[in-house]
């Protein structure tokens, strides 16, 4: 959990100063007031409050205390809903005009899912996984690759191997998935870095070893 | 642009009472810089700029609107 010390004219201000700092709301912290400071005489003898705050709240709840604080930053309105499944937080936004938070082939979604992933993973101290998702793009986009892959694998049993365009590995990972029990294709990944794409090819009568589906 | 560049770079440091975020604002052009504790800086950037780079990403959709173009520094 983490903790901060501040200090401040008393000690409501010094948790504020805590709060802000944080990024959370006031209820998310839990409060020791170090020395409650005083106001001294005639100016003299005023010493400051000193708190030590540390971040309560479950990691569901910051990731949307983050996410929230977030698009308000960004100047775009719109609602945050978080479902908690185990260890993977899936965050989801809603609202208009929102296009933006996506961006090409999902580049803005997928930054700020790397983003809030940092920051509920380090200010929480624990180790989750954070799905950020903007008016239901994920969940269409994997629909349109699962779609893709079928449509690809019975391409490649009647004319033979394809190559798909380059794609990120969560996007490699539902086409090997879909295409994991197909009876007539096998798919491996093929190229580098940004160029690394899924490679679906007829299935070897006889399988040789080294063209055994990738795990990414 | 400042209050966000400032809130995600207080969240992933270690010191965010060192965080210190300047905004430069040109006619085209706004220019932010970071400066973070000497130990906190690979946690801004990243392995290969990867954090660094998912927030310019995000700057620069929040700076559709302004019509400028945003760059963000880490300075060192």
């Amino acid at each position: 959990m983490r903790q901060v010390d501040t200090s401040g004219r008393t000690v409501e201000e010094a948790v504020d100063r805590a709060a802000s700092e944080l990024g959370v709301d006031r209820e998310d912290l839990d409060v020791e007031i170090l020395d409650p400071g005083t106001r001294g005489m005639l100016g003299l003898g005023a010493r400051e409050a000193r708190v030590r705050v540390t971040l309560t709240g479950n990691p569901g709840a910051l990731a949307h205390t983050v996410m929230a604080r977030l698009l308000q930053e960004m100047g775009f309105p719109g609602a945050v809903r978080v479902h908690q499944q185990e260890d993977v937080i899936s965050v989801q936004v809603s609202g208009e005009n929102l296009g933006a938070l996506i961006g090409r082939r999902g580049a803005t979604l997928d930054a700020l899912q790397l983003l809030v992933g940092l920051m509920v993973a380090r200010q929480a101290r624990v180790k989750t996984r954070v799905v950020v998702d903007v008016e239901g793009y994920r969940a269409r986009r994997q629909l349109a690759l699962e779609e893709l892959a079928r449509r690809t694998a019975e391409r490649v049993a009647r004319d033979g191997e394809v190559e798909l365009e380059p794609m990120d590995p969560a996007e490699r990972r539902i086409i090997h998935t879909t295409l994991a029990d197909h009876p007539q294709v096998i798919t491996f990944s093929r190229g580098e870095g940004a160029a690394r794409h899924v490679v679906v090819a007829p299935k070897p009568s006889v399988s040789p070893a080294e063209t055994g589906p990738s795990d990414e | 642009m400042r209050g966000l560049v400032e809130f995600i770079a207080k969240a992933l440091v270690d010191h965010p009472e060192a965080v210190r975020v300047r905004q430069v604002e040109g006619e085209r052009s706004i220019v932010i810089e970071v400066t973070v504790a000497p130990d906190d800086v690979g946690k801004i950037i990243g392995k290969q700029g990867r954090i660094v780079n998912a927030l310019r990403t995000v700057v620069k959709a929040a700076a559709v609107r302004t019509g400028k173009r945003v760059t963000v520094e880490i300075l060192q």
